[in-house]
């Protein structure tokens, strides 16, 4: 049985048997992976808090005929003031469900990239203390970007025109930005005024430390948010079960 | 190509639809029923209809039961202001074993886990609230230390607070009889972050 080792975060778990757990890990070297916990589901096993959500670990995995199977295992990161507070777990929960269903098991084209941003993402998350989800936003586009789905955000997608100086559009089946004079003519965009493209742009392009500074007008934010949640919906095919969970969270908050 | 005859294919099929049972599982559970005397054979169909058909939710606390009202709801020595949030009638059992909490329990019937659709929606956190505006003053939530357990709990925490009633949420950390050398790094900072003063 060969082995190899991977530094892990893990996306998703399910209970397998008495004792065991088969986790969705994104790996920096291999990609997203299904694996098997032997015996994490005991008390007594070293496995055991590992296998949390959004744990960040090395790991030794010994490759099986269907899913490979963790033989040791060292936590690097426990994310724990994520755990601490609900608007964070949510949207930290937000951030591995998206990451789940945009990639395909063992794609390494560009795990490392995505590795390392999902990683950066969490960090951030546990320090922000105004804007939460700029961060998500921001992880949001720079993972379509290298996914290759990156919205156009600088010039109109239907004339190739540069956006005017005014409210414009966002159209998620074309794309990214429409401009003023077109908006009205495409069936699904949604308005964008000027500080929702800017800060749509911020979160593209910024340095990420930037992201923590964000105060936006609670307008641009809302903006914001439902262009990305209608993008990524029309670019997956589907609506992640864990946002629904977070607009009920924002909707109390 | 030989196949069991219907009826022993049949059971075969039923039990591996059983959580944890795969076909070679099912196949010896399938046999065994088989050699069984018609008599015990018998009493486990018995045992499962009449479950099926006798078992509810306790219409205070959620918990499974024979009755209109659980054994412990029915119970008027326990203690009405004490409320333990469990996840499932098993915490409830092996939270009784300790026999170190006297007093109500609200059997939740699972967690909060997005990723898996189970919203609060589908729990039994609505049936909570009036109870806890109804003379309690705690809540402890005793719900497994993971992220669905810790989302539940604060989800719960957010919601109860309001009502200016007390929530705690029970310790985690090293088990009896455990090795700090053994232990994760997940389960020790829990263990720090619990620690009490001597």
């Amino acid at each position: 049985m060969a082995h190899y080792n991977a530094t892990a975060l893990v996306l998703h778990r399910t209970d397998l048997g008495e004792n065991d757990r088969i986790l969705t890990l994104f790996t920096r070297e291999r990609g997203k992976l299904g694996v098997v916990a032997k015996g994490s589901r005991k008390g007594t096993s070293r496995l055991s808090g590992a296998t949390e959500l959004f744990m960040t670990m090395r790991l030794q995995l010994a490759e099986a005929r269907s899913l490979d199977i963790i033989t040791q295992c060292e936590i690097v990161d426990t994310h724990n003031p994520l755990r601490l507070n609900l608007d964070l777990l949510a949207r930290a929960t937000y951030l591995c469900e998206l990451l789940d269903r945009t990639t395909e098991e063992r794609d390494t084209l560009a795990s490392e990239e995505l590795f390392d941003l999902t990683l950066t993402a969490l960090t951030l998350l546990a320090r922000t203390t105004t804007y939460p989800d700029g961060v998500l936003h921001a992880y949001e586009l720079r993972l379509l970007e290298a996914i290759g789905y990156a919205p156009v955000l600088d010039h109109c997608v239907k004339t190739g025109e540069p956006l005017e100086r005014r409210t414009v559009g966002f159209s998620p089946s074309l794309g990214g930005t429409v401009g003023a004079s077109e908006r009205y003519q495409v069936q699904d965009a949604l308005p964008l005024s000027q500080e929702s493209l800017h800060l749509m742009q911020t979160f593209a392009n910024d340095e990420p430390e930037r992201l923590l500074s964000l105060t936006p007008s609670p307008k641009a934010a809302a903006e914001v948010a439902k262009a990305l949640r209608w993008y990524i919906r029309f670019r997956i095919n589907r609506s992640l079960r864990s946002a629904e969970f977070l607009d009920q969270i924002r909707a109390a908050g | 190509m030989f196949h069991y005859a219907k009826p022993l294919a049949h059971l075969v099929a039923e039990l591996e639809r059983l959580p944890g049972i795969g076909p070679k599982s099912a196949q010896r559970m399938a046999f065994h029923i088989l050699r069984q005397p018609q008599d015990e054979a018998k009493q486990l169909a018995e045992a499962i209809l009449t479950v099926k058909e006798s078992i509810r939710l306790c219409s205070v606390c959620s918990n499974f039961t024979d009755q209109e009202k659980c054994e412990i709801c029915r119970d008027t020595k326990r203690d009405p202001a004490l409320l333990c949030v469990v996840a499932e009638t098993r915490d409830l059992i092996a939270m009784e074993k300790t026999n170190e909490f006297k007093g109500m329990y609200h059997v939740l019937q699972g967690l909060i886990s997005p990723m898996d659709n189970i919203g609060p929606e589908l729990l039994k956190i609505r049936e909570l609230f009036p109870r806890v505006v109804d003379g309690v003053k705690e809540v402890i939530l005793a719900l497994n230390p993971t992220t669905e357990g810790q989302t539940t709990s604060l989800f719960l925490a957010s919601r109860l607070k309001p009502l200016g009633v007390k929530v705690s949420q029970i310790a985690s950390g090293l088990p009896a009889g455990g090795d700090l050398d053994y232990a994760d790094q997940a389960t020790l900072i829990s263990a720090l972050q619990w620690r009490r003063e001597m």
